[in-house]
């Protein structure tokens, strides 16, 4: 039996495209995309535990931030991450094919 | 920028695929076969600024310059450009800089000024937060139009003062910058500056 429940537009966006991200994939989300970072923070969060994560133009990898900030370039999405790759380096990443963009800009 | 950094005239790129968009939006980039591969490449020329403008949080009085993340590609218009103007928060000795090891070193750097919120309405960490309500502001004049923009931004913060010092006491002054530096009190207080309007 299915329980109804409400959510916003965001949350539908934000869930949907959290599906769209498999475990053990490089995701990166770029600035001013709070709906991006949102749904692969919440992926990493649930199913896809062992994903790259580079936190957005804050050159972070894995991040661990205390917030998520509306603004996804912030000192708090450098909190507790494993290293620092600078945008210019993701992207040469994205070139090598070794990044797999996902979500995208808002 | 890449390929002015390197002194290089242009970057060959592996992940634009020419097509009739590309060249609409970047006619300057040209396709070319790859003389050892035999796949196709797209040739993208070197953008050399004439003068790159970086804010910072610290530099010395050679220029030495320390930069603390979350920065973007701030260290490459430093190398890019011909020219680099630094704005400073902090102007610290050479030997504090020794200490704190430069991010980018003096000869790539052609001036330093010492300016204080100089990132404002923007952030600065860990100086200061962003200016949600002072963005907000700048937001609503540039979208009311040109005249709108001038009449209500520019000629109070722009053309309406003469110098940094006058610029901070109309953004609020002293109390709307404790309010943005009080992001490090508490991680409730930094979240509140969020919602701040």
């Amino acid at each position: 039996m299915s329980e109804k429940f409400k959510v916003t537009l965001d949350e539908l966006f934000v869930y949907n495209v959290a599906q769209t991200i498999q475990d053990r994939t490089t995701v990166f989300h770029g600035v001013s995309s709070p709906i991006p970072m949102t749904a692969m923070y919440f992926a990493k969060l649930t199913h896809a535990k062992d994903m790259v994560y580079f936190g957005g133009v804050a050159s972070s990898v894995d991040p661990n931030p205390p917030f998520l900030p509306p603004t996804t370039n912030d000192w708090a999405m450098i909190q507790g991450r494993t290293a620092m790759v600078t945008v210019d380096k993701i992207f040469d990443l994205a070139q090598k094919e070794y990044t797999r963009l996902k979500g995208g800009q808002q | 920028m890449r390929a002015a950094e390197y002194g290089i005239p242009f970057m060959p790129m592996m992940s634009i695929k020419g097509s009739d968009e590309m060249n609409l939006l970047h006619p300057e980039f040209k396709p070319m076969i790859d003389p050892f591969t035999g796949k196709k490449i797209v040739l993208v020329p070197a953008l050399e600024p004439d003068v790159g403008i970086v804010h910072v949080q610290k530099a010395d009085i050679h220029g030495n310059v320390k930069l603390l993340p979350p920065y973007v590609a701030d260290v490459l218009f430093m190398r890019a450009a011909k020219k680099v103007i630094v704005t400073a928060e902090e102007i610290i000795s050479e030997e504090e800089m020794i200490k704190e090891g430069p991010t980018i070193p003096y000869y790539h750097i052609t001036t330093v000024v010492h300016a204080p919120y100089g990132a404002h309405p923007t952030a600065c960490y860990p100086y200061y937060a962003y200016d949600r309500a002072h963005i907000a502001e700048y937001f609503a004049a540039a979208s009311a139009g040109a005249e709108e923009f001038k009449a209500k931004y520019l000629d109070k913060y722009v053309f309406g003062v003469s110098s940094q010092e006058e610029y901070l006491q109309k953004i609020g002054g002293k109390e709307r910058m404790k309010r943005l530096e009080s992001w490090k009190e508490s991680r409730e207080k930094w979240m509140e500056l969020y919602t701040y309007e």
